[in-house]
């Protein structure tokens, strides 16, 4: 295996890649009462990070167009006039985020303790595919 | 009466005043938990025999030898004069969805089965603090997914301690089962669309979704970071009002948790319901469930003993001075799943990005080829179905093409669902509510096997109590009769933004004006069997 070093602030979401994603070219198309073909469902399994047998591919493909039956009631509801989306159904009503001062954890062996792989006082990884 | 019939309150009056030591509430707690709980869920499953399929199987692991510490540490303080808490002695169990230094907190995850994080959750804090003793960490659903605590890696899944051939609800079916079964006093859960309330229903205990940012989710593993709330769960609406007194609060490690001060939430029980206000809508009433081919809501009917809980409880209410306001408009309430599917999806495909085998828990064995393939393979090996379901529902629902569709207009609709609440609650409105009277479910418990597996009708049993968390407002469910299988029902009482005070003083008038009803003489079945032996 080859290792490669990741601090402990490495977050692999980077890889993944998060937010809004692109699947298809039907952005703007109108939408209708939809299903997620075996296609688009092979291409949400990659963009995950997982791997599927056939059997739990075929049941949550039926389950997704079977939660989707009931999403797509959604797009009968008349929507009030001048409705804003909420992230939140109550405002947050918090201080806010802390500043954005580093502070050092005070055991950081145990965060490395729980970690399946250490080199150096830094995760192991095998490496990117591609990566130099 | 055994010392695990006390009440929360009961325990820490009497260890407190010296009547009792922590020590002694402990043990009895363990004693019961070793008669009832039999085999803890693990991921290495082993085929049950006939007794322990009667047993409850509340807890993924016992914390006896932290417990102890903390009991003698209670009972030190009461020698010394010092002040040991409000929770002095009471035995606690804890979602395992909390962290807590040093203890595996696995969130009934393969991906997490060996994580012991470095810190505690400040709610797990908080109940420490107070005198709490942690006696363990209770199953649930895999990261809360689901709602009949089946989808648990850690098998056997909990039980109803009515009958055990029945889900105990969930998420946070362990917690409710330890405390219903008599296990503990109170436990700490937590609510995304009803995992207190649907299973405190379920197991006929009190559960309390605090409003939104009213307890902090700091050392709370996200799911639907804009819907999760931790709360409490106890055997009466006292002990959950004590348990909330404790853990709410702000929390400086929490953006979201708020500002607003608290308010003396025991002291509000004994204020009555006289001139209180209180909703009954017709829009909770069916459940609206979808046609898989057209996506129309077809409705149906709600069991009938729990409509009549509901209207025996709104003709207590009115007996002891309340003003029972019939007909109150909710019309959005039937849009609270389709927009949860998409709202909790979205979100918790955001928050699982996180589980990669890189920097803590479960990591496949087998030999990768790269970076990529190990997140995929550990991914594939360490989560269940349902959380491959709701990642993959949540990346389809977010992205670009869908997102304008499914997810902004499921931010409207929720926002919809917001207005609702804000018309019946305002104080200047046609309806001018302080508290609305629901279901808290439309049926009692299940059997297990028969719904797990359809995750559509699975989430339709939160039908009841979703609306509450996309509109952020505080609900308790409160035990509300039987039903012909001597199953529990329980009964919603939902209230404006941080007036916890007010469902708690209607679920407590409710719960002392029917101490003398039949059904509350009836004890869950395994506490039956435990006589009978």
């Amino acid at each position: 295996m080859i290792i490669r070093k990741l601090s402990p602030t490495y977050s692999i979401i980077a890889l993944l890649g998060c937010g809004i994603i692109r699947l298809s070219k039907s952005k703007g198309k109108p939408m209708s009462i939809s299903k997620i073909s075996s296609e688009l469902f092979h291409k949400l399994v990659g963009l995950a990070a997982l791997e599927l047998t056939a059997a739990e591919g075929a049941y949550l493909l039926t389950e997704m167009n079977h939660q989707l039956s009931s999403v797509n009631a959604l797009l009968q509801v008349p929507l009030e006039e001048g409705i804003q989306p909420t992230l939140h159904g109550i405002q947050c009503l918090g201080a806010g985020p802390r500043a954005d001062v580093w502070q050092p954890f005070p055991t950081p062996g145990e965060i490395l303790a729980g970690a399946p792989e250490i080199e150096d006082g830094m995760f192991a990884v095998p490496d990117v595919k591609g990566a130099k | 009466m055994s010392l695990n019939q006390l009440s929360a309150l009961e325990v820490a009056a009497q260890v407190r005043a010296g009547d009792m030591s922590a020590r002694e509430a402990l043990e009895a707690s363990l004693a019961q938990i070793h008669a009832v709980d039999g085999q803890q869920g693990s991921l290495d499953q082993k085929q049950l025999g006939p007794a322990e399929e009667q047993k409850v199987h509340a807890f993924i692991r016992l914390t006896e030898d932290l417990a102890r510490q903390q009991a003698d540490e209670v009972d030190r303080k009461i020698s010394a004069g010092e002040d040991p808490g409000m929770l002095a002695g009471v035995p606690v169990s804890i979602k395992d969805i909390f962290t807590l230094q040093g203890i595996e907190t696995t969130a009934a995850s393969r991906i997490l089965y060996n994580f012991k994080p470095p810190y505690t959750a400040t709610p797990v804090q908080k109940l420490i603090n107070a005198g709490a003793l942690i006696l363990g960490k209770v199953n649930l659903d895999e990261f809360t997914f689901g709602s009949s605590s089946e989808s648990s890696a850690f098998k056997p899944a909990p039980n109803n301690p009515w009958d055990p051939s029945r889900v105990p609800g969930g998420s946070s079916g362990g917690s409710t089962a330890s405390v219903a079964a008599e296990e503990v006093a109170l436990s700490l859960g937590t609510d995304t669309s009803g995992s207190i309330r649907q299973p405190a229903a379920f197991c006929g205990v009190v559960g309390l979704k605090p409003t939104y940012g009213r307890v902090s989710r700091y050392g709370l593993m996200a799911f639907s970071s804009s819907l999760d709330c931790p709360g409490p769960i106890a055997r009466n609406v006292s002990d959950a009002a004590l348990m909330l007194q404790v853990i709410a609060g702000n929390d400086p490690k929490d953006s979201t948790s708020s500002l607003v001060p608290t308010s003396n939430y025991l002291d509000a029980l004994n204020q009555g319901v006289k001139g209180l206000r209180v909703g009954l809508s017709p829009d909770y009433a069916h459940l609206f469930y979808p046609d898989f081919e057209t996506g129309e809501l077809a409705m149906e009917s709600i069991q009938k003993e729990i409509s009549q809980a509901v209207q025996h409880a709104a003709s207590v209410l009115a007996d002891l001075g309340a003003e029972i306001v019939e007909n109150v408009p909710l019309p959005n309430a039937k849009y609270s799943i389709p927009t949860y599917f998409v709202v909790s999806r979205v979100e918790a495909a955001s928050n699982l990005h996180r589980f990669d085998g890189v920097k803590y828990g479960y990591r496949t064995p087998v030999e990768v080829d790269d970076l990529q393939d190990l997140i995929r393979r550990t991914r594939a090996e360490g989560f269940g179905s349902e959380v491959k379901l709701r990642i993959l529902m949540g990346m389809y629902l977010s992205s670009e093409g869908y997102a304008a569709n499914y997810y902004q207009r499921a931010l409207k609709v929720r926002a919809m669902i917001r207005r609702d609440f804000e018309r019946a609650f305002d104080p200047h409105g046609g309806h001018r509510l302080d508290v609305i009277l629901t279901p808290t479910t439309a049926t009692t418990s299940f059997k297990r096997n028969d719904v797990f597996g359809n995750t559509v009708r699975m989430q339709y049993s939160d039908q009841m109590t979703v609306s509450a968390n996309h509109a952020g407002l505080p609900a308790v469910s409160v035990p509300g009769g039987l039903d012909a299988d001597n199953l529990p029902i329980g009964i919603q009482f939902i209230g404006p933004d941080f007036r916890e005070d007010l469902i708690l003083r209607a679920g407590y008038a409710y719960e002392q004006a029917t101490l003398d009803e039949a059904w509350r003489s009836v004890r869950p079945a395994v506490l039956r069997q435990e006589v009978a032996k």
